[in-house]
């Protein structure tokens, strides 16, 4: 198992400023989701990269500060908030700029819109964004516990299930293994099992 | 329309709350699983997810849009959500769906490729002529590999029903049943405008019209639409069913007749009307093609209030009336569906209730429970048009059923509009003679009722005409310019050609009203029209000439459009060609004529002796009050705007306040008397009583006549009851929305329009100082920015005169600009990277130039506002080519002064050296001259 279910939550390591192994998984695992939402709502993925990258510049800001308190709100939301501000202000500047304006910086957008003044950017909970967000949320778990699962499930296994997931028929699938669907149906479910099992200790330590 | 604010946006998600208020931590693993459920592992969509997850976030592109996802594939097509990658916009891609011949084949009703391909065409064709905020916009039809594609706007929201059924949830039942309503009329609007292009939508249904986070409504698919004169074909004769049939019109489905034309999409709006009312489809689909083809063509709509208590029964009725099956009797167009939406909107009886006396006096009564003088005389008023009227729809009857002779007829319809005119014009007096001003909302509530009554009555054009002029004085008295202009173009084309006299008169009104909502050059024209006809009538009729009073009011009006045009010297000419005109000493018409003179060289920049010339006047005109108090009225508004300009605000208090008192005890309309209060309120915001202001600015929503509902939330109480609070984002909100209530396209009160603009100028300003509070006092122009976005978005989409956004650009940009650390401030604040800052500047002035442009094409290029955009362009371009403040070689900053330079001479030949606007151009030339010498 990747994750011991006794570790604490990642966010709350990131309160200790100092934990840096802490920032680097936290990075490593939530930059993918920052940048696909991003490109999600439009953006270039160049755009997208400084949006991760300002998202959790204004993390570390808060955090060091103690203006983010990991106790009063999901992870997810805080990520959501950010990410959603760091967009909007993105795309209203890139759209302004399209005709022929020389296009500045990423980086040199005003850090004020993550954690510490929400107040700042519009509460935009805009309830389509966030479902969008949440969908990405969702792949973004489901992608992770993948990776995990290739590493640490039998290699025929994830061979099947990745070609029952492109649609085969599993009988198909039988044939080419040289094995029955009734046994193709329970290897799936094994995965089916082990994918619970994983997404249950990555949503644990995302503390939710 | 109601803005939905995106704080309320969650209050309509109960899911997303729910989770928002998760209990606090507890142990990890059992707050994992509560979410563990959203992966779908313990049901069927584990798989789907996992290699949805497993796909490519990136589709590629399609004509140079990069592709996101596929929202839909259908019959017609799939539907994507892309980006433009130049401008970063998302917008919605509709990729014709390239059949196979086994798939035509195979489908029933399968529509062969060359008739989709039309079909595709005509979709191209009908959204692109189209430019409205409740139609989806038709951004471009690329092809790319031969593959046709539509890319239009990208919508974010829910199909109608969908949203209705959420508000019902949310909201409690009237405010819901309001909400409703609104976005209906909207949808209709969206239709009405393209009913005037010649377009049906034909498939109007709830999954073709989206309502946006904003509750925008936005109409989609205009797949079917087709010119309305091509066609008067069956449907589903013609084409495979190209409408879909639960919403069909009993016409499309061979109901009685066969004529298919615009009242197809009344008859849907009123489905839609009903549909999201009731929460119910409007016929039961399960019934089979057959059973459900003759229920659209027999069976009546169920009445919503059925399905959903509290709905009224005005509703009902109007959904009653949009949905008749022959489409002769629905309403006539989608316009007229809107009006009578719009009309119960402000508690006013709607058309499409039977005329009863009854009704119509219960409705007066509820609405003037107090003015029981009034409301006694009004009810005998009504009651003796109401038997004038019934009486009349007998004649009518009698007359066709018997072939009455005509002559008699005419008669008799000559004497009845003459009764309804005396009507109207003694209601008018009579309920201002009771209520004073205030009584504005009774008077423009009972002409409501009169227009609807005068689209019922069968009358002589003459007589018809007639009373539309009655309407339109009325409107336009009440500052009703937009139902004035309406009112007036129907009296235009009612007036019989050789009517000169009338032709002037209604022209002369009709520029007038133009005039006042800005539309300068067709005001030109028809004041133009208006003095030529006038002409013509004089030469044909020289012992009946025109009234001298009607003459120099056109006179005066077109100078003014001159004046708003910057075109100064044409509007002076106008004025020294009328002084002849006006021999009598003390006669209304010279002192019309004096005034403007006056104001217009107030207006060249002189305005010192403009103030002389008023003072003078007064004088001269003191003994005459009583001759006529209203244009004397109009003379010391006149003053208290010039003594304002060189800042005597004591002065000219006074003058404002004997002009309102004028204008009060002579009943003049609530418009000039809200003009000359909000005068009133800037020289007391001049004199540092702020607090005056406020309570002046407050007395304008009841000036206004808005019903009393919109008045409670109205901008000025709300904005600076919030403001004091420190809830600068709800202050915002709250005037974005009083905004919205008074500029939508039939409201007349502009000034309260501008006055909300101001505000939110301040709101602008104050909320970018709220983000940096506890670190710097000083504007974040992203935040400004970004707050100016919203602001124009806002009015845009309750259908604000777009001429307005580089007026609220300027406006809020001047003032930014000077309380706003610059570009090139020594030291920027450590919030304020000083690129971050560049960038936003450049976006403002990126839309100060579109603002430029857009009054270019407006032909009014060359008015002082435009010129003063060019100034503040200039000076953003300033901050950002001289930023250095020391003298450098830079080609940039010296091309920019160059600039300023052609931008003063271009102001003095247009305005004159004395005009306020080019001393300022010449004040911040020297400026930016002192602080930046290049090499010479």
């Amino acid at each position: 198992m990747a994750v011991p279910q006794t570790q604490l939550t990642l966010v709350a390591r990131l309160r200790d400023p100092h934990d840096a192994a802490a920032w680097q998984r936290l990075e490593r695992l939530y930059r993918d989701l920052i940048v696909r939402y991003a490109m999600r709502e439009g953006l270039q993925a160049a755009d997208a990269e400084d949006v991760a990258q300002s998202v959790f510049t204004a993390l570390l800001r808060s955090m060091s500060t103690f203006q983010y308190d990991p106790t009063r709100g999901r992870f997810r939301d805080y990520l959501f908030t950010a990410a959603r501000a760091h967009i909007s202000r993105q795309n209203r500047f890139r759209s302004r700029l399209a005709a022929g304006q020389t296009a500045l910086s990423v980086d040199a957008l005003p850090d004020t819109a993550g954690f510490g003044a929400p107040g700042v950017v519009p509460a935009a909970e805009d309830h389509d964004a966030r479902e969008r967000f949440e969908e990405e949320w969702i792949d973004h778990h489901y992608r992770r516990a993948m990776d995990e699962l290739r590493q640490s499930h039998p290699a025929e296994s994830v061979a099947i299930f990745e070609r029952l997931l492109r649609g085969e028929p599993v009988e198909s699938v039988a044939a080419s293994f040289a094995t029955t669907p009734a046994a193709i149906y329970k290897r799936r479910e094994r995965i089916r099992e082990r994918l619970k099992e994983i997404l249950d200790s990555q949503l644990a330590e995302e503390g939710d | 329309m109601t803005l939905h604010r995106p704080d309320d946006a969650a209050d309509r998600v109960p899911e997303a709350r729910a989770a928002n208020v998760e209990p606090k931590p507890h142990a990890p693993n059992a707050r994992a699983s509560s979410q563990l459920h959203r992966f779908g592992v313990d049901d069927g969509s584990w798989e789907s997810r996992a290699a949805r997850a497993l796909e490519s976030v990136e589709l590629g592109t399609l004509a140079g849009y990069r592709l996101i996802r596929v929202v839909a594939r259908g019959a017609q097509g799939t539907v994507y959500e892309a980006v433009e990658p130049r401008t970063n916009r998302r917008v919605a891609i509709k990729q014709l769906r390239e059949s196979t011949d086994a798939e035509i084949s195979a489908r029933e009703f399968a529509l062969d490729v060359a008739r989709e391909t039309a079909r595709f065409e005509r979709e191209t064709t009908a959204l692109a002529g189209l430019d409205h905020p409740n139609i989806v916009a038709l951004l471009a039809a690329p092809e790319d590999h031969g593959a046709r594609l539509l890319v239009m706007e990208w919508i974010d929201g829910t199909t109608i029903d969908v949203w209705a059924a959420t508000t019902f949830e949310t909201r409690p039942r009237r405010e819901a049943i309001d909400s409703v309503v609104r976005v209906i009329e909207a949808v209709a609007q969206g239709v009405a405008a393209a009913h005037a292009r010649g377009v049906a939508h034909r498939d109007l249904k709830p999954s073709n019209v989206l309502v946006d986070t904003h509750g925008v409504p936005k109409i989609l698919d205009f797949g079917i639409a087709v010119d309305l004169a091509a066609t008067s074909t069956r449907f589903a004769q013609t084409t495979t069913f190209a409408g879909t049939p639960l919403w069909a019109a009993p016409e499309q489905v061979g109901g009685p007749t066969t004529r298919i034309d615009a009242r197809v999409d009344v008859h849907a709006l009123g489905l839609l009307l009903a549909a999201t009312l009731s929460g119910r489809e409007p016929f039961d689909a399960s019934l089979g093609l057959d059973a459900l083809f003759a229920a659209i063509a027999h069976a009546p709509i169920a009445p919503p209030s059925r399905a959903r208590k509290g709905v009224p029964r005005e509703l009902d009725l109007v959904v009653a009336h949009a949905t008749e099956k022959e489409p002769e009797r629905r309403y006539p167009t989608a316009a007229a569906f809107a009006d009578d939406l719009a009309r119960w909107r402000r508690g006013e009886p709607v058309i499409a209730h039977p005329p009863e006396l009854s009704y119509t006096l219960r409705k007066f009564f509820r609405r003037h429970p107090i003015a029981t003088g009034s409301v006694l005389l009004a009810t005998l008023l009504l009651s003796i048009t109401s038997v004038v009227a019934v009486r009349s729809a007998l004649l009518e009857r009698d007359a066709r059923r018997a072939a009455v002779a005509s002559e008699r007829v005419a008669r008799d319809e000559r004497d009845r509009a003459q009764r309804m005119n005396d009507y109207f014009r003694g209601l008018l007096a009579e309920v201002r003679e009771n209520e004073g001003v205030s009584g504005a909302t009774t008077a423009r509530e009972l002409l409501a009722i009169a227009s609807g009554r005068l689209t019922r009555e069968t009358l002589s054009n003459d007589a018809r005409r007639d009373l539309h002029e009655t309407l339109l004085d009325a409107y336009a008295a009440l500052g009703e310019y937009h139902a004035a202009i309406v009112e007036a173009q129907n009296a235009l084309a009612l007036v019989a050609t050789n009517d000169d006299r009338a032709r002037g008169r209604v022209l002369a009104a009709l520029g007038s009203a133009q005039n006042r909502v800005g539309a300068g050059t067709d005001a030109r024209i028809a004041l133009e029209d208006a003095l030529e006809a006038f002409d013509q009538h004089d030469t044909r009729h020289p012992s009946d000439a025109t009234p001298l009073a009607e003459r120099i009011s056109a006179l005066v009006n077109l100078a003014d459009v001159h004046r708003k045009a910057g075109r100064l010297d044409l509007a002076r000419s106008l004025i020294d060609g009328a002084r002849p005109l006006v021999t009598n000493q003390l006669s209304s018409e010279r002192l019309a004529v004096l005034s403007f003179a006056a104001f217009l060289q107030s207006q060249s920049g002189d305005s010192a002796s403009g103030l002389a010339e008023a003072r003078a006047l007064l004088t001269e005109f003191e003994p005459q009050i009583a001759t006529d108090p209203l244009a004397y009225a109009s003379l010391l508004h006149n003053a208290g705007t010039m003594a304002l300009e060189v800042d005597q605000a004591n002065e000219a208090l006074g003058y404002l306040r004997r002009a309102i008192e004028l204008r009060v005890e002579h009943r003049e309309g609530a418009a000039p008397i809200m003009n000359s209060r909000v005068l009133v309120s800037r020289a007391q915001a001049k004199l540092g009583d702020l607090d005056g202001a406020i309570t002046t600015l407050e007395s304008l929503g009841e000036l206004s006549g808005a019903p009393r509902r919109l008045r409670n939330r109205g901008i000025a109480p709300h904005y600076f009851r919030r403001n004091a609070e420190g809830d600068l984002l709800r202050a915002r909100n709250a005037a974005i929305d009083g905004a919205g209530h008074f500029i939508g396209p039939n409201s007349g009160a502009g000034l309260l329009a501008t006055t909300s603009l101001q505000l939110l100028g301040r709101i602008a300003i104050e909320q970018s100082r709220v983000g940096e509070r506890g670190q710097t006092e000083s504007i974040d122009p992203a935040v400004l920015f970004v707050t100016i976005e919203e602001i124009v978005d806002a009015l845009a989409s309750h259908g604000a005169d777009p001429l307005l956004r580089p007026y609220i650009l300027g406006e809020i940009a001047a003032s930014a600009r000077s309380a706003a650390p610059t570009t090139h401030d020594p030291q920027p604040k450590r919030s304020h990277p000083t690129i971050a800052a560049a960038k936003h500047w450049l976006a403002i002035e990126q839309s100060m130039r579109d603002g430029i442009a857009a009054l270019e094409v407006a032909n009014r290029g060359d008015s002082a506002e435009c010129l003063l955009l060019e100034l503040l362009t200039l000076q953003l371009q300033y901050d950002r080519e001289c930023r250095d403040g020391e003298g450098s070689s830079d080609s940039g900053c010296r091309s920019v002064l160059d600039a300023f330079r052609t931008l003063e001479t271009r102001a003095i030949s247009l305005l004159g050296k004395q005009s306020e606007t080019v001393k300022r151009i010449a004040t911040a030339l020297r400026t930016a001259e002192s602080s930046h010498k290049p090499f010479s």
